[in-house]
């Protein structure tokens, strides 16, 4: 017998108010319990939105069709639990319990009986920590948990999980669909949005692609996704240049007490392409800080081009690309964006237009020169942002895990940008990421940030 | 279930935020009626018997100490400019000593009190919704701390004039506004809508009365 | 941040946006006292965030709720001197920066407006100085010279963090994030 339908989407279209171009049209969806389904679709398709609209977060537009619930449909409270793409902007409270009872607080539920609900809630998902454990002490893998815990003691039968696999390393992403495959052995229903679906194959029944013009299509198989990467050509033997970086014996600032790498020493030669790989809290970000003079290592030395690193001295010589690229951008167009650095390092006048429409051409966005960047797409963000922080022509690039909610496409197309500036300019460039495989084809040297020690890959 | 924040030892295992935030604003509020030396002593004896029952450690306390020091120094001080060292310094010491135990059972309220029980006292004392919002940005702080200050050291290396002795010079701070205050108000809104979102998606809203979670 | 009408409800997201300028006028107060110790300095920290709230928060007690965050944080938190009556030292000023934004509605769009808000807001820390010596029973000439020197200071910070105003405004403004008169909703990017 056929399960029941938990959530059924009918001939859906929606546009927000004010706009004509709809956002979805006629989209039919049915989820059953106990199913996974898997969304996927580019960048910018709209899948966060779809899962706003099936928890009734949208603001009203012009909306036809109808997305109704089963079980749920009395409870009154949308169309299941949301666990949206960034825990850290979902975690409200201090304490697990306090946390997991966040959703219960909002209802109004009795405080005598959250107790029971909070601690069924999260025995269910496996969690043996006394209540007043402090949220801020667990990893990612446990803080998504911890999120699964909360939909659970509300209640919900159908999970709606945003990209699980940008935030989450390849062991997190093991252990949630754990609990993904438990939770769905009790009958609760799954709607994933995902660009990386492969990781989640054997947990998935249903596969569908969001189409940009807002049309979901239903997809015989998991879709065909090419590599982020083609395989590069790696130099045939280890890199003998001079040396940019040397890393002797470093270990963490001593503020820094959650066990992470320590002792580490290695080298970094001029014209390197060395990607750092880490899972969530390995200490990708802090071991960033130590090289490039933010962070005071408890021990050991580092030294960028013979000295110790100051951003002083570093700067107008480092390239630093965060995770949210998008964020540093405060000029008033794209043009005036590349123009900043080099004005500030004291470019001729006579020559920055020259040089911007160059780095505008290298990077295939002439046509965006005159306008704002707060007006692009995410990815137009990042390829403005990777001008910007390259437009000085920097000795050494460091990105830290720029691919963050990128879809493979925007990714190949940054990493093809990466390999051309790494050929034609020669910068060294220093990539940390969470996930091995996003850039194992495109780095010449890998360094694995694990079990407290750094791994040299020789080859 | 533990709690890290009341001593092990202290004879009060349970006290309601609420109550306890009473004790410590009345204790407070006392020490604005305290002119007498009389008065003051029972003030400072309140005082020590609310810190024997809970039992305050850490550094607040010892903040609490320089707190003391320099205001005591301050007021003395002026109070012997105008009335003279012998005049001066006993309305000056009750002085300085009642203007620190306005502030001294706050410190003992935070010191004692959980995270949880902290944003319950906030429920207390603030509106509904004001309530949620302080608690909320408490707890989202640090991670917008790293966000801001990774803004700061991209833009750094992008050439902003922005370091400490850059500051210095009135001339780099545009630079401060430009390129750190700009996008951090904007990441700021960013994150608050993000936030004002993940609340809603877990029902913040629905009921006309939010109820508290009643334990750490 | 959206809004047509001055004294409608603040939205949640508002709401945060004004909490984080309360958290984080605490923040600064918190970590430059440790470093700088420079009486008064505060107030720049506490006059810009109050400013900026209301300036991009078009809700006629946007600083006077950031005000009140502040301060009823700073007590349950312990960060300051005076008990409860910590509060008034985030109130006042953000009173004055509301009444003063109603009085002058270019305001954070000139320097020299902006910085006369700033010196009535910062002029209030007499005031709440004042209010506690008095209410401790000091004696009247000391409370006055202890409420002035704690508060000229007070003053030329604070008119020093209005300055940042004008420009951080203008390039909101700039972007659509703040509108000239009406700020307008922040366009959220979307990733997915």
């Amino acid at each position: 017998m056929e399960a029941s339908a938990i959530l059924s989407i009918q001939n859906y279209s929606y546009a927000y108010p004010d706009t004509h171009r709809p956002v979805f049209k006629n989209i039919d969806m049915t989820i059953r319990a106990g199913e996974c389904h898997c969304l996927t679709g580019p960048t910018g398709a709209g899948k966060s939105t779809l899962m706003m609209a099936i928890k009734e977060l949208l603001p009203p537009g012009k909306t036809t069709g109808k997305i109704s619930s089963g079980a749920l449909e009395t409870d009154g409270f949308g169309q299941g639990g949301v666990v949206l793409q960034n825990p850290d902007v979902q975690l409200f409270r201090p304490t697990i319990g306090n946390e997991t009872a966040f959703g219960l607080e909002n209802i109004g539920m009795p405080p005598k009986s959250m107790m029971i609900a909070v601690t069924e809630a999260l025995a269910a998902l496996g969690f043996d920590k006394p209540l007043s454990t402090k949220v801020s002490t667990l990893s990612m893998g446990q803080k998504y948990r911890l999120l699964l815990a909360g939909m659970l003691a509300m209640g919900h039968q159908l999970l709606l999980m945003d990209e699980p696999g940008a935030q989450l390393d390849p062991i997190g992403i093991m252990h949630l669909k754990k609990w993904l495959h438990h939770l769905k052995s009790q009958n609760v229903g799954i709607l994933l949005s995902e660009h990386y679906p492969e990781e989640f194959k054997d947990l998935v029944d249903v596969y569908w692609f969001l189409h940009p013009s807002g049309s979901v299509k239903k997809l015989s198989a998991m879709p065909s996704v090419p590599p982020v990467c083609e395989p590069l050509p790696k130099p045939p033997q280890r890199m003998s240049g001079p040396v940019d970086m040397r890393v002797s014996n470093l270990s963490p600032p001593k503020e820094v007490t959650a066990p992470i790498w320590s002792d580490l020493s290695f080298s970094v030669h001029r014209g390197e392409r060395v990607a750092v790989f880490g899972g969530n809290g390995a200490g990708k970000s802090t071991l960033v800080g130590c090289l490039i003079g933010f962070l005071k290592p408890s021990r050991g030395q580092v030294a960028i081009w013979g000295q110790s690193p100051s951003p002083a001295r570093l700067r107008g010589r480092i390239g630093y690309l965060s995770q949210a690229p998008h964020t540093q951008l405060f000029e008033t167009t794209v043009h005036e964006e590349l123009a900043f650095s080099l004005k500030r390092f004291g470019t001729l006048t006579a020559e920055i237009d020259k040089h911007i429409d160059e780095i505008l051409e290298r990077f295939g966005i002439q046509h965006l020169a005159d306008r704002s960047p707060h007006k692009l797409s995410f990815g137009q963000q990042h390829i403005v942002a990777l001008a910007a922080v390259t437009v000085f022509t920097p000795e050494l690039l460091v990105l830290d895990d720029p691919f963050a909610g990128l879809d493979r496409w925007w990714q190949a197309r940054i990493s093809g940008l990466l390999t051309k500036l790494n050929h034609d300019e020669g910068t060294t460039i220093l990539w940390t990421s969470h996930r091995p495989r996003e850039i194992t084809n495109w780095a010449t040297r890998t360094l694995s940030l694990n079990n407290n020690e750094i791994n040299v890959d020789k080859s | 279930m533990t709690n890290g924040h009341q001593h092990a030892g202290s004879p009060i295992k349970i006290t309601s935020p609420g109550w306890k935030l009473s004790l410590c604003v009345g204790l407070s509020i006392g020490a604005f009626a305290a002119r007498t030396p009389l008065m003051l002593g029972v003030t400072m004896g309140a005082n020590l018997v609310t810190m024997i029952v809970f039992r305050p450690q850490g550094a607040l306390l010892r903040g609490a100490a320089k707190v003391l020091f320099i205001q005591t120094m301050m007021v003395t001080a002026l109070h012997c400019l105008r009335f003279g060292i012998t005049a001066g310094i006993r309305p000056g010491l009750i002085t300085s000593m009642q203007l620190f135990l306005a502030f001294f059972p706050s410190v003992i309220f935070i010191s004692t009190t959980s995270p949880s029980q902290v944003i319950g006292a906030m429920e207390l004392i603030l509106p509904n919704r004001a309530a949620f919002v302080a608690g909320t940005c408490l707890v989202m702080i640090p991670m917008l701390l790293r966000e801001l200050k990774t803004i700061y050291q991209v833009q750094l290396f992008r050439g902003a004039r922005i370091l400490p002795k850059d500051l210095l010079g009135p001339k780099n701070w545009p630079d401060v506004a430009n390129c750190l205050l700009v996008p951090a108000v904007i990441h700021i809104m960013v994150r608050a809508q993000n936030i004002a979102m993940a609340a809603q998606a877990r029902e913040y809203g629905k009921a006309v009365k939010r109820t508290l979670w009643p334990g750490e | 941040m959206k809004s047509n009408n001055n004294w409608k409800r603040l939205s949640l997201k508002e709401s945060l946006f004004l909490g984080f300028c309360a958290v984080f006028i605490l923040i600064f107060r918190a970590s430059f006292r440790l470093n700088l110790n420079i009486p008064g300095h505060a107030m720049l920290f506490t006059v810009f965030f109050l400013m900026l709230a209301r300036a991009c928060v078009p809700y006629r007690l946007s600083a006077t709720w950031t005000g009140m965050i502040a301060g009823a944080m700073a007590m349950v938190l312990g960060m300051g001197k005076g008990g409860p009556l910590i509060v008034s030292k985030f109130l006042l000023p953000a009173i004055v920066i509301d009444i003063g934004a109603a009085l002058m509605p270019q305001w954070h769009q000139r320097y020299l407006l902006s910085l006369v808000m700033a010196a009535c807001a910062a002029a209030t820390r007499f005031l709440s100085i004042y209010l506690v010596d008095v209410l401790i029973g000091m004696d009247r000439v000391v409370t006055l010279q202890h409420a002035l020197i704690k508060s000229s200071s007070g003053i030329l910070f604070g008119m020093a963090g209005s300055l940042f105003i004008p420009p951080v405004v203008k390039k909101l403004q700039a972007f659509g994030v703040v509108e000239r008169h009406f700020p307008q909703t922040i366009t959220e990017t979307d990733n997915s």
